[in-house]
């Protein structure tokens, strides 16, 4: 044990394990990275209350390797979308082990995005779910989030008509930048803080997918969750309480570029929610383009 | 699930047929020696809608493990299957739900060198880098999946080197991870290398070390660091009866939610010094922790004790009283500064104040504030210091919100060969916003005194009596508590006890929260059977703590090694 080159050769790897440990990455200031929340320079046409009805948020969680994605997940939805087209609001998000990307093709192409990974683990993986599913707007039916096909249109009818807010969105793209302007009116008061979520989608993604057993090399992917141009959501307001009558201006902006996004296929998905409950006030769509 | 429950059955039930031979003493396999333990608790829930207990949908629930190791020479494996699908409630309500083997590994050990491959503890220092580590009772299992190396190249001189992913709960899903954490410690032992300095009762020893945690630093609004490393360097002197220890540790940049996302680094420094002769120890200890809250996911809640890689030592006075347990100190390792100071006194037997067998006296003082903080400038209107430096600190100033406080005697004499005497007092203040997070921003004040009598009636035939009252006006107000436990050597225990809350401001809190039990030990099996009522509260163990919910019901627990 006491041996002259056995302590010498472990001290020097020990010297260098720790040297190679060291890998703290300092971070200097500013923190925050190139502001994303930007000054809302359009003017936002009035709206009407009695025209607005309250749409509802459908998150699909789905993946590329998943057998019964196309005819448990996607088919149905695209049936819902056409049964109810001005009151669904769908945002698919790649997630789970079936969306991790091989190394080789076919399936080496990653979906996957940290806040989709993020509401998977939260909403489906904490409440025993499995890909395919879909979560209503945020709320349990029958006790559950995660919820197979079969329930997906008796949940969007138990969630009630009362109209909370309107979202009104612009989309500008430029240089290779989109902003995305929010208008949020409310007509009804809110105790609890409320966030703004605004995501990018993109439809008409041709990659391949399983079905069944087999690979269907150009299979079309829709309402593919892209990015959140607001991580996990921003307030409203400062205060944290929602006044009736009340309207609030954000606008956040999303790069292209290092992305191989097609911003004609892109679309802008803008909800808020009630930060303790979750619940989905209203959700609002437009083209990015 | 159904193949779940009958692998669950089949354990239990081979563990059932095991028990009977194997508490006879350790098996073996071929040259090997198998050993391990079980532990079965379970409780049937019983709804109090005065206590706050609600009645468990499933009625019966349990905490079901099992470790096999199996040695052979140098070689070890060893394996821990857990059964927490429907788990007792405060474990559920901390995530601590799910099966499996959740704990596996294979070890190689000489005299130069040990190897672990899968699960392992391990902690460097005092735990400031690094303490992964167990606590059944409080659902607390920060192993690490991976590999570890330990050489001891030369007596004396140990290095260590661990790299692995913390277990989360029962979430195993490793390959969808976007952490783990790598370090390394190396100690001299100078009076091991130098034999000549214990012979003159000199031992000293230094140590350092350093841990770095990986995490996906991928966010829309911050600059995250993928990598976070916290360092530490430490010391020990012990000449004869006196004894110095002290370890410092600094974090680099770790914006995480606990912290509110602020840059800062983070510090800590322990000392420790005592001395000791015949009869008399004295200590003082001094901590400082300051942005120190360490964990795999920056996005763990500070609440909770998963995923933490670090942990910061408890230098208060640590009770065991059950009036005090819903007011133990709750380690903040995110600022806390604070010192404690104890004396130990044994008046000699034979003598006119020490009585025939002596007299055990001990005093003891701990004050820990909050960490002095002068913020920077908000980041938004909110006020929000999130993306910011957060705040600077001078490292010896004490915060103006006093923490904890507690000052205290007791005094244990054997009165003749049937008798023996515990008495105690204690003033506690204890700051339940800020520890525990109550909307009350009231001080906590309570004097807490305490008899305990043992009565040994003959060589098998024994009685305890503990009669504790806490006094305060204020949370839950005065409590009464006491327990009376009659033994009967070896096998057999019997205790009643009740906890009444006398001086709680309405009247229909005035509750009894009683307990009877009984338990039977035969070798190394436990067997014990309890029914009463338990107050919510917190359950701590050395300033690590968690929330429990009020229960009653009736509850079993078989625990048995082999």
């Amino acid at each position: 044990m006491q041996n002259r080159p056995f302590f010498i050769l472990f001290t020097l790897l020990s010297l260098v394990s720790l040297t190679l440990l060291f890998s703290c990455d300092k971070i200097e200031p500013p923190y925050f990275k190139d502001s994303n929340l930007v000054q809302t320079d359009v003017d936002f046409p009035d709206i009407l209350k009695d025209t607005v009805t309250r749409k509802i948020l459908i998150e699909e969680y789905s993946a590329q390797q998943c057998q019964n994605c196309p005819t448990q997940g996607a088919g149905p939805l695209a049936q819902l979308l056409e049964k109810y087209p001005k009151k669904i609001e769908v945002v698919c998000m790649h997630a789970g082990a079936l969306a991790r990307p091989n190394p080789i093709p076919p399936f080496d192409y990653d979906f996957r995005t940290d806040f989709g990974t993020n509401l998977y683990q939260q909403y489906v993986l904490a409440e025993g779910g499995g890909i395919p599913c879909a979560v209503v707007n945020r709320t349990r039916y029958q006790g559950m989030y995660p919820l197979g096909n079969v329930d997906w249109e008796a949940a969007v009818l138990s969630i009630d008509t009362q109209v909370y807010a309107s979202i009104q969105l612009i989309a500008k793209f430029e240089n290779n930048l989109l902003v995305a302007h929010t208008k949020t009116t409310f007509y009804q008061s809110i105790a609890n803080p409320v966030v703004l979520s605004l995501l990018l989608i993109e439809d008409n993604i041709i990659s391949p997918q399983m079905d069944g057993a087999t690979i269907i090399e150009n299979y079309v992917h829709n309402h593919v969750l892209r990015a959140s141009l607001n991580g996990d959501g921003t307030y409203l307001n400062s205060s944290g309480i929602i006044e009736k009558d009340s309207s609030y201006l954000q606008s956040h902006q999303v790069s292209f570029a290092e992305h191989d996004w097609n911003i004609n296929n892109c679309s802008l998905v803008a909800f808020i929610f009630d930060e303790s409950t979750g619940e989905v006030f209203q959700v609002n769509r437009i083209k990015a383009k | 699930m159904k193949r779940q429950l009958l692998f669950l059955w089949q354990i239990l039930f081979l563990a059932l047929l095991l028990i009977p031979s194997l508490t006879k003493g350790q098996s073996t396999i071929g040259r090997g020696k198998i050993s391990g333990d079980f532990s079965f608790s379970g409780m049937y829930y019983l709804p109090d809608s005065l206590i706050n207990a609600t009645e468990a949908e499933e009625k019966v629930r349990a905490n079901t493990y099992l470790n096999l190791l199996y040695t052979n020479a140098n070689f070890s494996v060893g394996a821990r299957y857990e059964f927490y699908l429907f788990p007792l409630i405060d474990f559920e309500q901390i995530g601590y739900k799910g099966q499996g083997i959740t704990y596996f590994f294979a070890d190689y050990k000489n005299d130069f060198l040990q190897v672990t491959a899968g699960s392992f503890y391990e902690q460097f220092g005092n735990g400031f880098t690094l303490r992964a580590y167990e606590d059944r009772a409080l659902g607390i299992d920060n192993s690490l999946y991976g590999a570890r190396v330990k050489v001891t190249p030369y007596s004396g001189i140990n290095i260590k080197a661990i790299w692995g992913i913390q277990r989360k709960n029962f979430d195993f899903n490793f390959m969808d991870r976007k952490d783990f954490v790598r370090g390394g410690d190396m100690e001299v032992v100078f009076d091991e290398i130098f034999p000549k300095m214990s012979e003159r009762g000199f031992s000293t020893s230094v140590g350092g070390s350093f841990v770095s945690k990986y995490e996906n630093p991928k966010d829309v609004t911050l600059k995250l660091p993928a990598n976070v490393g916290v360092w530490s360097l430490r010391f020990l002197f012990r000449y004869k009866g006196f004894r110095i220890e002290s370890e410092y540790a600094n974090k680099i940049n770790d914006p995480n939610l606990g912290n509110g996302f602020i840059y800062k680094n983070g510090e800590a420094l322990f000392i420790t010094t005592s001395y000791s002769q015949k009869g008399l120890g004295v200590s003082l200890s001094f901590i400082r922790t300051d942005n120190m809250d360490f964990r795999s996911q920056r996005n763990t809640p500070n609440t909770t004790p998963l995923l933490q890689i670090n942990n910061m030592p408890s230098i208060n006075h640590q009770y065991t009283y059950a009036l005090l347990g819903n007011y133990s100190f709750v380690s903040q390792p995110n600022g806390e500064i604070g010192l404690q100071l104890q004396a130990n006194y044994n008046i000699p037997k034979k003598t006119k104040i020490g009585g025939k067998y002596g007299t055990d006296l001990t005093i003891h003082y701990s004050r820990l504030h909050d960490i002095d903080k002068q913020f920077v400038a908000a980041s938004d209107s909110l006020g929000s210091l999130k993306g910011t430096d957060g705040y600077t600190s001078h490292f010896l100033k004490f915060g103006k919100n006093l923490l904890y406080q507690d000052i205290g005697f007791e005094m244990s004499r054997r009165l003749n060969s049937h008798w023996k005497l515990g008495l105690e007092y204690n003033f506690l203040t204890y700051n339940l916003h800020l520890l525990q997070g109550e909307a009350d921003t009231n001080l906590f004040k309570g004097h807490h005194a305490g008899v305990e009598v043992q009565y040994k009636i003959n060589s098998r035939h024994a009685l305890r009596l503990d009669a504790q009252h806490l006094y305060s006006k204020q949370d839950m107000g005065s409590w009464l508590h006491l327990l009376i436990e009659y033994s009967i050597s070896p096998h057999w225990f019997f205790s009643v006890a009740d906890a009444w809350n006398y001086g709680n401001s309405q009247k229909e809190k005035k509750i009894h929260y009683f307990n009877v039990a009984a338990t039977y030990i035969i070798k190394t099996t436990r067997i014990s059977l309890q029914y009463g009522k338990t107050r919510e509260g917190i359950l701590c163990s050395g300033g690590v703590c968690r929330t429990v919910p009020a229960s009653y019901g009736v509850g079993l627990s078989v625990i048995t090694s082999f």
